[in-house]
């Protein structure tokens, strides 16, 4: 007869302990994660929240950096090939294929200069779409590549970030990250959408500019001709895709303030082209509408319910258009 | 300890106030502290925790909070109604209770589906009528307290027990740790511990921080890893992935959905265990499973004795003949896969796991009424046999997680035609499924004893312990936390 080794209970504790357990393991914790808080705190919308939440965080990093309760996260980070500043690996829906040296084969039509026109791709020499921007690119991206697949002569990457933008570079720097993979994924064309999360308060120059003010349209230009200019400065063309109509109109009007700005700085840039949503999700009086008919003439609910993001059917009809307006470059129709 | 929320993968954009954050962080320790310092006030604790669990579903969306209010107003009117009502009134009023909650689930959760669908029937039958195209939002967690107040009002048509007072009715459908994904907290359950002060002598808090702890891991550190580095891109756009990518994607989205939201369960199992209530179970090691029978055993129980208590018994259960309980399992599943959706490959996935429930029921009968032996219980057998469902339960997250027939055939298509290299398959996705699923096979006894170890030090010393645990799992984890997948549901 074998002796099965006894199982001791649980101890049972006081509530009081249990209180000081997840006191202490908060309280350290933050201090072990002090840096991840000050980066959290960083990243909020500038307000009174952000400040509050960086006036903590900050002196909590300073404590856990002399008690040197920040090592080991570092040396996780390290671990993991991490740093501070770095952004974590992207969201990429499409399997990056592994990317050739740009091609010299004698199929593809030279872009004239000065004029906004794809080389015609073939199966043998695919146009490399890169496909980027915030939360509105989720299923927009995956629309846009399932779309271009029937068409066998297309290569794209989906490479979209949650809660990023143009105007918070602190949080994510799309023009730094677009540098660094621009020589890497060597795309003939990029296509862009952003401005979902752009509508927050600036920091310029350590002066907080108030969202929609003439001076954040100036900050938010330069940051759109930033973000163009390095989108197309590996000699790839861009898509621009500018905002739909939203569901509450005073985004609405926030929205065309945008778009006029994404038109006015395209039209500066010759390999530069918007794409125009606004009227794709329009009912016939112009007027925001959820439901709208497909092109097989069915309803469908096209945005989800916080009036903003689109829904599968939604992304679908705006990447049947942005595509159509791809191929049309390539083909010179 | 997480940082920046971000929305979750094919959802909505979700704002509630998740549980791997600073802001549940710091609500909860505020909620822990109040509600037992209020324990000898059971009046004051009630209005605290009411209003505790109303700022939490308010955090979401505000206007929200009174839809939920509205439903503990009208269940608990209904409920007084059935108890002080005989015959036929009664009935009556149980049937629109029923009628009344299901009315409201349907209107948020399917009045998209339905109003396309009517318009698409009349355009294909050249009629055109005005049809009034509301945008709705689906409230986060109705499904949810939906079942938990037909659980209430559906007892006492049964006698079960008696109304409880309209605080401990609103206390109980309201109590935030399940609220919003479950575990589904039946009113037998919940109301006996609310009548008696929660002892705070006695709490099985080492338990409770093991289940916070696991599914904080479970949920940060693997589900949202699998969900960004390969199962949302091979269910968005399976042409771009290899058969193998496809296979191990749909691996990848069968943990995922476990490590999701069993985590959900975890942790506010654990955080109901430091008010001091107990909640029942909702997972137990799903993918050991050696029958999909038994597979409903061990996943989402809650749902499971749900559907079983209030639908299949209801329908007849097995009493009568064998094509009819062939027919209330099938029911049963179907409008369970509904439950979660309005989409048709909800309606399949019910229907595949309740024609394959049918099939192991007529299977055993069959066995029976032949008078066969089981068959032996060898290893090997055990292997196959969870193979087996283990495949077919992943059949059924491809229609889970397409969310139309049209993309689940994608996903299956490519699977058999996308020969080639599988790039996107690296050690870390592949280390990750198995953790994911070897976990389940780590034996009760070596958790509970973790546990009893755990228990034995000092609160100070457990709190360094989790201290490093919590900043460890925040290490490994995704930047942002994405929205618990059951939130949709």
């Amino acid at each position: 007869m074998t002796h099965q080794p006894r199982l001791q209970p649980r101890r049972r504790s006081p509530a009081g302990h249990a209180l000081v357990a997840v006191i202490i393991a908060l309280s350290l914790g933050s201090l072990l994660n002090a840096r991840a808080l000050e980066r959290t705190a960083n990243n909020l919308p500038y307000g009174t929240a952000r400040s509050v939440a960086v006036a903590i965080a900050g002196p909590l990093r300073s404590i856990s950096s002399i008690l040197l309760l920040d090592r080991p996260r570092l040396a996780l980070d390290d671990l993991l090939g991490r740093n501070d500043t770095a952004s974590e690996a992207p969201i990429v829906t499409a399997a990056p294929d592994p990317i050739e040296p740009a091609s010299t084969s004698t199929t593809s039509t030279t872009v004239p200069v000065g004029e906004f026109q794809l080389r015609t791709p073939t199966t043998t020499d695919p146009l490399n779409v890169w496909i980027i921007g915030d939360s509105l690119m989720e299923l927009l991206g995956p629309s846009i590549v399932n779309e271009s697949d029937a068409s066998g002569v297309v290569e794209a990457v989906v490479d979209f970030r949650f809660v990023s933008g143009l105007t918070r570079r602190d949080y994510f720097d799309w023009p730094a990250y677009a540098a660094e993979q621009l020589p890497l994924v060597q795309p003939d064309v990029v296509i862009a959408m952003y401005g979902g999360n752009d509508g927050q308060n600036a920091n310029v120059d350590g002066v907080i500019v108030e969202r929609w003010t003439p001076e954040w349209i100036e900050f938010y230009r330069g940051r759109v001709a930033e973000a163009m200019d390095t989108f197309i400065s590996g000699g790839s063309k861009l898509y621009w895709i500018a905002l739909p109509i939203m569901a509450n109109d005073l985004f609405s009007e926030h929205v065309q303030l945008m778009n006029d700005v994404y038109r006015e700085e395209a039209a500066k840039r010759p390999d530069v082209s918007v794409i125009e949503s606004w009227d794709l999700f329009t009912d016939a009086s112009g007027n925001y509408s959820a439901y709208l008919t497909n092109a097989a003439g069915n309803l469908e609910l096209m945005r989800y319910g916080d009036g903003v993001h689109f829904t599968w059917a939604g992304a679908r009809r705006l990447a049947e258009a942005v595509f159509e307006q791809v191929q049309s470059d390539w083909s010179g129709e | 300890m997480c940082r920046q929320p971000r929305t979750a993968p094919l959802t909505f954009p979700v704002k509630l106030m998740l549980f791997p954050t600073v802001d549940f962080a710091i609500f909860f320790v505020v909620v822990l502290t109040a509600n037992w310092f209020l324990m000898p006030h059971p009046k004051a604790w009630r209005i605290v925790m009411l209003a505790a669990s109303f700022f939490f579903y308010g955090s979401w969306d505000y206007r929200f909070t009174a839809l939920l209010a509205g439903s503990i107003l009208i269940n608990q009117a209904f409920a007084v109604a059935i108890y002080r009502s005989t015959g036929r009134r009664r009935h009556r009023l149980v049937s629109g209770a029923v009628a009344a909650n299901l009315g409201i689930l349907g209107f948020f959760k399917y009045y998209g589906f339905m109003v396309t669908s009517v318009a698409n029937t009349l355009e294909a039958l050249g009629l055109q009528a005005p049809l009034p195209l509301l945008q709705v939002v689906l409230p986060v967690g109705i499904s949810f307290f939906t079942f938990q107040a037909l659980s209430y009002v559906i007892d006492i048509y049964r006698g079960k027990f008696e109304p409880v007072p309209l605080l401990d009715f609103g206390v109980y459908l309201s109590f935030f740790p399940q609220l919003v994904a479950g575990p589904i907290v039946r009113a037998g359950e919940f109301l006996p511990q609310l009548k008696e002060p929660r002892d705070p002598r006695r709490i099985d808090s080492s338990r409770a921080f093991y289940l916070i702890a696991i599914g904080l891991a479970k949920k940060v550190v693997i589900a949202d890893f699998l969900a960004t580095q390969i199962v949302d891109g091979v269910f968005t756009t399976p042409v771009r992935f290899s058969s193998l990518e496809v296979l191990i994607g749909i691996y990848g989205y069968a943990v995922q959905i476990y490590c999701d939201f069993s985590a959900y369960s975890d942790i506010a199992i654990g955080v109901a265990l430091l008010l001091g209530f107990a909640f029942p179970d909702n997972f137990n090691a799903p993918y050991t499973a050696l029958s999909i029978r038994d597979f409903w055993r061990r996943w989402h129980m809650t749902l499971s004795r749900w559907l079983r208590d209030y639908l299949y018994i209801p329908l007849g259960g097995s009493r009568g003949s064998k094509s009819s309980t062939y027919r209330n399992l099938m029911l049963t599943m179907v409008l369970g896969g509904l439950w979660h959706g309005a989409a048709w490959s909800f309606v399949l996935w019910g229907g595949l796991h309740g024609g394959w429930l049918a099939y192991e029921r007529w299977r055993e009968e069959r066995r029976e009424t032949l008078g066969l032996a089981d068959p032996p219980n060898t290893l090997g057998r055990r292997v196959v046999t969870r193979l087996v469902v283990f495949h077919l339960v992943c059949l059924g997250w491809v229609l889970f997680r397409a969310g139309s027939l049209s993309v689940a055939w994608d996903v299956m298509a490519r699977l058999f035609t996308g020969w080639g290299p599988a790039p996107a398959v690296t050690p870390a996705i592949l280390l990750a499924i198995a953790v994911g699923i070897g976990t389940q096979y780590v034996s009760r006894g070596v958790v509970v004893r973790l546990q009893a170890a755990f228990s034995r030090l000092a609160p100070a010393l457990q709190g360094v312990v989790l201290a490093f645990i919590l900043a460890a799992i925040d290490g490994l984890g995704q930047e942002g936390v994405a929205a618990f997948i059951y939130f949709q549901f």
